[in-house]
């Protein structure tokens, strides 16, 4: 005890000089707080200091008065006229009216020679201009592509054995309800393998659209595998089988279509009945592609005024797709 | 020594004595203890401060007086930069190449013949004479290239100091030189805006944050651009151009050319360093009929549109003679006088008007003075000493006064913007620049009235002196004037001043636009002429077109003043069948008579 009083005063001191030490600690530590923020501040006023000086080369380098000179000297600049400013979005869709709607002529056209078939038969794909020219008028022109790629088959078989092969089976026998249902599943893992592949357009938007309209292919082959709900895809492919046997039969056959002098009335029946089937799945086809195009639109832009401003390299790449498919289908033994 | 002298007279001197010498030592113990205490209270008071002083740095976290980052790192001045943050000046750390003659150790024929190598804007000569000289420090180049200072470096000689030095800079050059002015060598402003906000510029409290003018960068360069081509096409003495926001009194662009490099001012002769805008007066002819007849409107001298006025006959007062470059020979009324710019019909106006209420305007319109402006660079017009009937009637189409470009826009910025007088500004409006109440000037019906006759001078259909300078969609309204040169006295019957000062869109005004060729000499496509019809117009035009998208005015077709109680009123000539038949060059001359303003 009288050790312990004793001891009080150094007690004391010892407490008063730690809590001393503590409160120096604490300004310390304040302080060393207060130069790290001095030399943060410091280190951005030095790094604003680099960026104006490089600012300032870059200003320099590619000052107004220069670019003025160019511009009016070298370019020949000048400044846009009223009529080039779109004042208001009825303006601008007014740019986008549909074209006249293309005439179907190597399909429709009943006095059409052979040869005319068959030079559509090179061409199969749709010019992914035409489509990209106009958002509207997509549906019309997927059609045409579509009649061309599907009438003109028998006349490309006839081009290759075009006199010596009347045994050779035309590719368009095979009936394409049959085709579809096969080729339904593949289809989807080829849309998908295409949409890894798609790098032109570069956009998980675009892959995504792909795979919906494989999902929708996929959807329509399920729909016809039930017979009460066979639709008009179904009707088309069997008047397509239709043909497919009829140019088979002499009467239908190509040299019978080479020589179509003769029998015009009866050939011409036979394009337009085939002309209206193939126009009503090529229709199909572009309303889901259009379908396909819109959804691509909210997903990018969230705004379905938007949508037109897809450009050609969208549209033409769900083109090239939808088109891919076809052909392997068609290459398909 | 008195205590001695007592001891020996009478020896009984000695108590006192004692008594005293005890009262003594209590007063210097006394005296002592007070002095200690003094000194004590002085070394408390200290250690109080020091304490005090101490409790404050911990509290507050002051610096005590330490030179802080920013002190070190931030520039000596502000930057400059246009309304939309792009920037006009700044101040970076360039080097700087100097020598110390009195110290040079290598032979001075060495060193001299290296320099003149390298740096060949001095002679070798003058060169050896600097080294010879025994100077302390002499600067050989500022704002050197980095591989400039490397080879001058390799020389090795020791004298030769390279330093880097804070150094204002220029980037965008020539744009907007007269606007910006420069900074001397001690690093102060000498002209322009670098003089008008020094104070600003250097404040260590503000040097951090840039200062930012009414200046749009691109709506500058194209003015610049555009006034450029038309001066050198027409190979004026000098020009000056200016966009304003009449609504705000800010000045979007302002350039006077010829131009001068702020980088190195120098260069430049000295009667080229300066702005024609706030510092040369021009009479300005014909664009003040505007102010004559909004003031006649205002006035009540004029009441209706329709109100003719003969112009049949020149018109004598006194020894003047005012006649109309094209004479109409027969009575106007107030659109065709405006249309046709007529001298007899304005000076008729003014004459009714009377020189209280014509002064008075003029007055308010802040034409008896030096224009409002930051600059300080700033001529006052030339006001007329004598206000007598004549005039006044020439003062009315803009002869006899003399006024700065800007006078006249704020004049014009004044008219259109439903008549409020505002100053001019160089800073963006915003806090710190707040949007002042301005005067009123004249009613919102007669600006109105104003707008409408201004858009019918530049109106195709109402084949006014203006309408070259029509740009289709943008409705840009104004007046042209054409004034002879004031020269020795007299006028230069050969050159001319030649003006158009206008504002766009007109239904709803937002930008005056103004351009000034001093001395334009004619070409073959003006046929002859010099008139601000031929060579301020089309340049004008083009440069509406380019600046109204920059400003957010976008042309349409389908937007105009509403002119349809004007229009009937302007009488059109028969359309001359004769003259119909003639060839491309015969009309177009035939044009350039009518359009003589």
């Amino acid at each position: 005890m009288l050790i312990a009083s004793r001891f009080r005063s150094v007690g004391w001191v010892f407490a008063c000089a730690l809590a001393a030490l503590a409160c120096y600690l604490v300004s310390l530590r304040v302080a060393a707080k207060r130069a790290q923020l001095d030399g943060m501040d410091a280190s951005i006023i030095a790094a604003k200091e680099d960026i104006g000086r490089l600012q300032t080369e870059l200003g320099t380098r590619s000052r107004l008065v220069q670019l003025e000179r160019w511009n009016a000297d070298v370019l020949s600049l000048q400044a846009p006229q009223a009529q080039q400013y779109v004042n208001n979005p009825v303006q601008l869709a007014s740019f986008a009216a549909p074209p006249p709607p293309p005439v179907l002529a190597p399909v429709l056209a009943p006095t059409a020679p052979p040869q005319v078939e068959q030079a559509a038969a090179v061409t199969p794909t749709p010019e992914p201009k035409m489509i990209a020219t106009s958002y509207s008028s997509a549906p019309a022109v997927a059609a045409a592509a579509a009649s061309a790629a599907v009438v003109t088959k028998p006349a490309a078989k006839k081009a290759e054995s075009a006199d010596a092969a009347p045994a050779k089976k035309p590719a368009a026998k095979k009936p394409i309800a049959k085709e579809t249902l096969a080729d339904a599943a593949p289809a989807k893992k080829k849309a998908r393998s295409d949409a890894k592949k798609d790098v032109g357009l570069a956009s998980a938007a675009l892959a995504k659209a792909k795979a919906k309209l494989a999902k929708t292919e996929l959807a329509r082959a399920d729909v016809k595998k039930k017979p009460a709900h066979k639709t008009t895809e179904l009707a088309s492919a069997s008047d397509r089988a239709k043909k497919a046997k009829a140019a088979k039969s002499p009467s239908g056959s190509g040299t019978r279509l080479a020589s179509a002098d003769k029998k015009k009335a009866g050939k011409s029946s036979d394009t337009v009945k085939l002309a209206s089937a193939t126009k009503k799945k090529g229709e199909e086809q572009a309303t889901l592609r259009h379908t396909a195009i819109v959804k691509v639109g909210h997903d990018k832009f969230g705004d379905a005024q938007k949508v037109a401003l897809l450009d050609d390299h969208a549209l033409g790449s769900i083109e090239r797709a939808a088109h891919a498919e076809s052909m392997s289908k068609k290459n398909r033994p | 020594m008195n205590a001695h002298t007592a001891i020996a007279g009478s020896g009984l001197a000695a108590r006192p004595e004692r008594v005293r010498l005890a009262g003594q030592r209590q007063q210097s113990v006394a005296l002592a203890h007070n002095r200690l205490m003094v000194m004590m209270l002085i070394f408390l008071g200290v250690i109080a401060l020091i304490a005090g002083r101490l409790f404050y740095l911990a509290i507050f976290g002051g610096n005590g007086g330490a030179i802080s980052a920013q002190d070190i790192l931030l520039p000596p001045r502000a930057d400059i930069t246009d309304r939309n943050g792009i920037p006009l000046a700044r101040t970076i750390d360039m080097w700087t190449i100097g020598i110390h003659p009195d110290q040079l150790v290598n032979r001075p024929q060495e060193v001299a013949a290296k320099l003149a190598e390298l740096l060949p804007e001095r002679s070798y000569d003058e060169y050896l004479a600097i080294l010879k000289s025994k100077r302390k420090f002499f600067y050989l180049r500022r704002r050197a290239m980095p591989d400039l200072v490397v080879k001058v470096n390799a020389i090795g000689e020791p004298a030769i100091e390279l330093d880097r030095e804070p150094q204002r800079v220029y980037p965008q050059a020539t744009l907007a030189g007269p606007v910006l002015g420069w900074t001397n060598v001690d690093g102060h402003g000498g002209f322009g805006m670098e003089k008008v906000l020094d104070k600003r510029l250097i404040d260590p409290a503000l040097r951090g944050k840039p200062v930012s003018l009414s200046i749009d960068s691109r709506v500058q360069a194209a003015l610049e651009q555009e006034l450029g081509a038309a001066k050198d096409k027409f190979t004026a003495a000098a020009a000056s151009g200016l966009v304003m926001d009449v609504r705000t009194g800010e000045v979007i662009a302002m350039t006077s050319l010829p131009a001068f490099n702020p980088n190195n001012p120098g260069a430049t002769p000295v009667d080229n360093l300066k702005n024609n805008i706030t510092q040369s007066v021009y009479e300005l002819g014909s664009t003040f009929k505007m102010i004559t007849i909004a003031n006649a409107m205002q006035s009540g001298v004029v009441t209706n549109m329709a109100q003719k006025y003969d112009a049949t006959a020149p018109l004598h007062v006194g020894r003047f003679t005012i006649h109309d470059e094209e004479p109409a020979g027969r009575w106007l009324n107030i659109p065709e006088m405006i249309t046709k710019s007529s001298n007899i019909v304005t000076a008729r106006i003014a004459d009714e008007l009377g020189e209280a209420r014509e002064v008075a305007m003029f007055r308010k319109l802040g034409m008896d003075k030096a224009p409002e402006i930051e600059l300080t660079a700033k001529a006052r017009p030339l006001w007329p000493a004598y206000w007598g009937r004549s005039t006044v009637m020439t003062v009315g189409f803009g002869h006899g006064i003399a006024v700065t470009p800007l006078n006249l826009a704020l004049a014009y910025c004044a008219l259109v913007n439903g008549g409020v007088y505002r100053p001019a500004t160089l800073l963006k409006r915003g806090p710190e620049n707040p949007l002042p109440a301005g005067r009123r000037v004249i009613s919102e019906t007669t600006s109105a009235r104003v707008r409408q006759l201004m858009r019918l001078v530049v109106m195709p259909i109402a084949d006014g002196t203006g309408k070259k300078a029509e740009v289709p969609g943008f409705r840009l309204g104004g007046k042209t004037g054409t004034a002879e040169k004031a020269q020795g006295g007299g006028y230069n019957k050969k050159l001319n001043v030649s003006t158009f000062a206008g504002a766009f869109p007109m239904d709803n005004p937002h930008y005056l636009v103004m351009m000034t060729l001093d001395g334009p000499h004619a070409t073959a496509d003006t046929y002859g002429w010099t008139t601000a019809a031929w060579v301020v117009g089309p340049a004008i035009g083009r440069m509406v077109a380019r600046i109204g998208p920059l400003l957010g005015v976008y042309p349409d077709l389908h937007k105009d003043v509403d002119e349809s109680d004007l229009l009937p009123l302007i009488w059109h000539a028969p359309v001359d069948r004769k003259a119909a038949r003639t060839t491309d060059v015969q009309a177009g001359a035939a044009a350039a008579r009518k359009d003589r303003d």
